[in-house]
């Protein structure tokens, strides 16, 4: 079982969390103006990362706060942890 | 024709005592059910200017801002959930209308306190084995080291979610487990199921009888 590091809570086990999917992806704004294959990409296509990849959990029977996680999925070790939303704050 | 109604906690299928369902024995693991306790599901942000001092004026307690932390006041305490969310448990024997009195002081406050006394069992489990029992359905390390006297945590409980908060009753180690009321029968029993070991032979836990 993996030790998951929440933001909030700390240190708890795998069964506690849920996995989210890659982290990052960004609903369209302009989404009336989308094509077929452009709206296809958003909702279906995901990466399939050897190595670290960006992750989204959910403390789902802990504190039910979603966050980023930094995994490499060939060893599943976790490399880093932040909250949702602290990557786009660091940017603007 | 009923003139009046008999309140049912959702142990009912485990017996009916009046003050609630116990099995055990202090001295090795006591499992015991705290019926209708009043629980109140506190929301508000913080840091927003004048939360936490109109809560603290409403129901005499601070919000615990460190997480899974308790505070506690005369007849409330204060459970941390997540970062702007906490479960504020009446501790006196008569019900204090908790999200009424939050309701009339946070009034313009972004905030909601709704009652959910009825959606949650309070089960206590006390005695030198009550952490062992615990410890089998739960992934939580519950050495006093790690988890002490202050402190609660929403985790695991086999397959079912639980709030946890150790207590001190009298210098005995005591937890406080608050689940759904859905999921309480499921819980006690498998908790009965736990204890079975500790309470040594001829004691069926809640099977025959009922
Ligand atoms: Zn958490």
């Amino acid at each position: 079982m993996l030790v998951i590091r929440c933001p909030w809570c700390g240190e708890r086990a795998e069964t506690e969390f849920n996995y989210g999917g890659e982290a990052d992806i960004v609903r369209p704004t302009d989404a009336e103006h989308l094509s077929d294959r452009e709206w296809g990409d958003y909702v279906f296509m995901r990466k399939n990362t050897l190595g670290l990849h960006r992750e989204q959990w959910v403390h789902s029977h802990g504190c039910r706060r979603w966050f980023v996680a930094e995994r490499d999925t060939r060893t599943y070790q976790f490399k880093s942890y932040e909250k949702l939303g602290a990557h786009a704050m660091e940017k603007s | 024709m009923w003139t009046e109604l008999d309140q049912e906690t959702p142990l009912v299928g485990l017996g009916h005592p009046p003050g609630g369902f116990t099995h055990g024995q202090l001295g090795s693991v006591l499992l015991a059910e705290l019926p209708f306790v009043e629980l109140t599901n506190l929301r508000g942000e913080p840091g927003s200017p004048g939360f936490l001092a109109a809560v603290l004026d409403s129901i005499g307690s601070e919000l615990p801002t460190t997480p899974n932390t308790v505070a506690t006041s005369a007849d409330c305490c204060a459970m941390w959930l997540a970062p702007n969310e906490w479960l504020l448990r009446s501790t006196g024997a008569q019900p204090t209308d908790l999200a009424r009195r939050l309701d009339a002081a946070l009034g313009r406050q972004f905030f909601a306190a709704t009652d959910q006394s009825s959606g949650y069992s309070v089960i206590r489990l006390s005695g030198p084995h009550a952490r062992a029992v615990l410890a089998k359905g739960s992934p939580l390390d519950l050495h006093p080291r790690a988890f002490g006297v202050g402190q609660c945590a929403q985790t695991l409980h086999f397959k079912t979610s639980v709030l946890l908060r150790r207590l001190d009753l009298a210098g005995q180690e005591a937890w406080e487990v608050i689940v759904r009321r859905s999921f309480a029968d499921y819980a006690v029993r498998i908790m009965l199921d736990a204890m079975e070991e500790y309470l040594g032979p001829g004691v069926a836990p809640g099977s025959s009888s009922h």
